[in-house]
């Protein structure tokens, strides 16, 4: 349904004099913070696909650009099989109406000086969708739903509590009723029990309209939980693409294998299970496969970038061993 | 069980209350903590419930208009709330150390890494500018930064998100201080990173006998690091626990272990269950349990009368009438 294909990006700015008078002198043409670094990935119609992995690894920048919010160098991003940067105004704007991207900072999604009532109406002002009792009723539904007590739709973002704003973020992002949301840590400011509300609610719209979903977070008992498919990142790239049937069945990449071991959070664990070392620069991402300086598996041949390709039915891995290292 | 300085505990707040400007909203009403010498003690809760602002008021750093209005404090047997400012502020520079939820915000972007935590040697301890600079290398290496005299010269934007949380324990551990209050620390990172922090702290503080608050919304997290568990619920300690939470007593705290997702790689079928209601509005003023409402427990006296936090077998503490003594 909304497909990124062999999508690029970087960021140019803060690079400094020294970044600047490199990328003149063609010893770093690219640049900047390579965020993400040639991807392809579908969320195909009524699924839920998880997207996790290393902090910096470029999850929000490839959702970003999923819904058009930066333009990628290089590559295409398809809806529906359209290239999006081809799309006339009006497709643009369907577009907008249909693919929503909820903000990992609500701080920075949330206008401060908006009420939140104004926030969440605003979205059917623009899209012209109903008379001002009916946004208005909207509004109070949406709150609801979100479990948010519907009198407070007058308090400005400030009023709020984090959680209390984490919540106002998805009930704008759902004011639409979206094909696609993507929920970029829609749960992570939250106690348990509000997270709980929260993707009972996901799970609730797709099974109510078919909603498809794309949801990014640290948290892999909730993405497990929740998603049909999961995709792994690591320094710009995907490592590992997982249904959910084959998760802990499958010989996994190592990174993966190592950030499962870790989700159990068991601090006595074995030392062994305790991934040392740190994620790469995305100034300079080492030669090679992204994982290769931390990898306990890494031989000569990592220093070639391995390709993302299918192992197993459904089931792909961007390793040169497949998880099988000898 | 814990160890104390002449009898005393570590810390142990009486009855603190916080309060905005002078009005009668209190988002801290009535916490009582205790942490001993060595011990990691966890503080989960209701977001919102007032764990920062408990934090912030241990440090002595409240935003602007918040007060304390009652209770007392008391760090090594004192109460630190009756020092001077000029002893307070000496007290959490040097015995106390505080690590914030974004470690960004507390580092500043325009002095590298060295700069910050060579400052604090310079006018805490009124080193020389060598000796600064030979104990901040050490200190960034004792963190395990893989490449201390890069990392000095570096300023904060260039590191990766597990790379500040380093920075910012170091700095936080410079003085060997006897408290460390943790808000938060892991939450932006990936789990391989988390895990890293929390060896990394249970490492540098095991040897010297520091306590450390714990702040998380990470229950899984907590398995395993804190023995003792504070549960807050609108500005309240509800419950303290004794073996982490597997046991627990308060309704409240059994509705949040019920909400948690399965472990990542269980296949039990767990659903996650929200507990059902809302948290009360913070201007709300209930005369019994502010969990009464939500309470499937719950009696007539329960919404007629707050309950004591009442001390239970092995050391816990349920503040439920349930457990009131006949
Ligand atoms: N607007 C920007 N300008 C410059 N650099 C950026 C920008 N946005 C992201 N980056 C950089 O791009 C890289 C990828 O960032 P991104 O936010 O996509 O990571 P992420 O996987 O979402 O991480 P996290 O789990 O911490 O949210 C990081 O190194 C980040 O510092
Ligand atoms: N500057 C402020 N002005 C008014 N109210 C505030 C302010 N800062 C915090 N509060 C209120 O105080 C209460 C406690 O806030 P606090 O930040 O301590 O919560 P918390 O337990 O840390 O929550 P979270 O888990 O979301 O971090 C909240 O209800 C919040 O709305
Ligand atoms: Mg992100
Ligand atoms: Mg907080």
């Amino acid at each position: 349904m909304l497909k990124a294909e062999g999508v690029f990006k970087s960021f140019r700015e803060n690079t400094g004099l020294w970044g600047e008078a490199k990328r003149l002198l063609g010893l770093d043409p690219e640049g900047g913070v390579k965020a993400v670094r040639g991807v392809t990935l579908e969320a195909e119609k009524g699924e839920t696909l998880g997207l996790v992995g290393e902090s910096g690894s470029g999850k929000s920048t490839l959702g970003r650009i999923f819904c058009s919010i930066h333009q990628p160098d290089k590559g295409r991003v398809l809806w529906k099989g359209k290239d999006i940067s081809l799309f006339t105004k009006k497709e643009r704007f369907a577009f907008h109406k249909s693919v929503q991207y909820m903000f990992q900072d609500p701080a920075a999604a949330l206008n401060p000086r908006f009420t939140a009532e104004k926030s969440l109406a605003e979205g059917l002002l623009i899209h012209g969708l109903g008379a001002r009792a009916e946004r208005k009723k909207r509004v109070e539904t949406l709150l609801t739903e979100v479990g948010l007590d519907p009198t407070l739709s007058s308090r400005y973002p400030h009023q709020f509590s984090g959680g209390q704003r984490q919540r106002l973020c998805l009930a704008r992002a759902l004011s639409l009723n979206p094909e696609l949301l993507i929920a970029d840590e829609p749960a992570s400011a939250l106690d348990v029990s509000v997270q709980a509300q929260i993707i009972n609610l996901l799970l609730e719209e797709k099974r109510k309209r078919g909603l498809t979903l794309v949801i990014i977070s640290h948290d892999l008992a909730l993405v497990s939980y929740i998603a049909d498919r999961i995709a792994v990142m690591y320094g710009g790239l995907i490592m590992e693409i997982t249904p959910k049937a084959f998760l802990g069945e499958i010989n996994h990449h190592p990174y993966v294998k190592a950030l499962w071991a870790s989700a159990e959070y068991t601090v006595d664990a074995s030392k062994d299970l305790i991934l040392e070392g740190e994620p790469p620069d995305p100034e300079n991402p080492p030669q090679g496969c992204p994982f290769r300086p931390r990898c306990p598996e890494a031989q000569d041949i990592c220093l070639n970038l391995p390709s993302l390709e299918e192992d197993a039915p459904g089931h792909l891995s961007a390793c040169h061993f497949r998880g099988t290292a000898p | 069980m814990e160890e104390k300085i002449d009898g005393n505990p570590l810390l142990k707040i009486n009855g603190l209350a916080l309060g905005f400007g002078s009005g009668s909203y209190l988002p801290v009403k009535s916490l009582d903590l205790e942490l001993g010498q060595g011990e990691v003690a966890g503080l989960v809760g209701e977001s919102g419930s007032g764990k920062s602002l408990t934090a912030f008021a241990l440090m002595d750093i409240l935003p602007y208009g918040a007060t304390v209005r009652k209770g007392e404090i008391l760090f090594q047997g004192e109460n630190i709330l009756e020092y001077s400012a000029k002893k307070r502020r000496e007290l959490c520079g040097k015995k106390m150390g505080m690590i914030f939820q974004e470690p960004l915000s507390a580092l500043n972007p325009v002095l590298t890494i060295g700069d910050q935590v060579s400052e604090i040697f310079r006018h805490r301890l009124k080193t020389g500018k060598k000796e600064a600079r030979e104990r901040a290398l050490e200190l960034l290496s004792r963190v395990g930064l893989p490449n201390p005299g890069s990392a000095y010269e570096s300023y904060p934007h260039r590191f990766s998100g597990g790379m500040r949380q380093r920075v910012v324990i170091a700095m936080a551990l410079a003085l060997n201080p006897d408290l460390v209050v943790a808000d938060e620390p892991t939450t932006a990172l990936d789990p391989t990173i988390a895990l890293q922090i929390i060896k990394l702290l249970k490492d540098l503080t095991a040897g010297k006998k520091t306590g450390v608050l714990f702040i998380t919304h990470n229950l899984r997290l907590l398995e395993g690091l804190a023995e003792r568990i504070f549960v807050m619920y609108a500005g309240l300690v509800l419950e303290e626990t004794a073996g982490g939470l597997k046991d627990p007593l308060h309704p409240y705290t059994l509705g949040l272990v019920k909400a948690l997702p399965p472990g990542p790689s269980e296949k039990t079928g767990k659903t996650m269950i929200p507990i059902p209601g809302q948290a009360p509005s913070p201007g709300d003023i209930l005369p019994g349990c502010p969990f009464a409402p939500r309470c499937l427990d719950r009696f007539q006296l329960c919404l007629e009368e707050l309950p004591e936090l009442h001390l239970l077998s092995g050391g816990r503490r349920a503040r439920c009438h349930k457990y009131r003594p006949c």
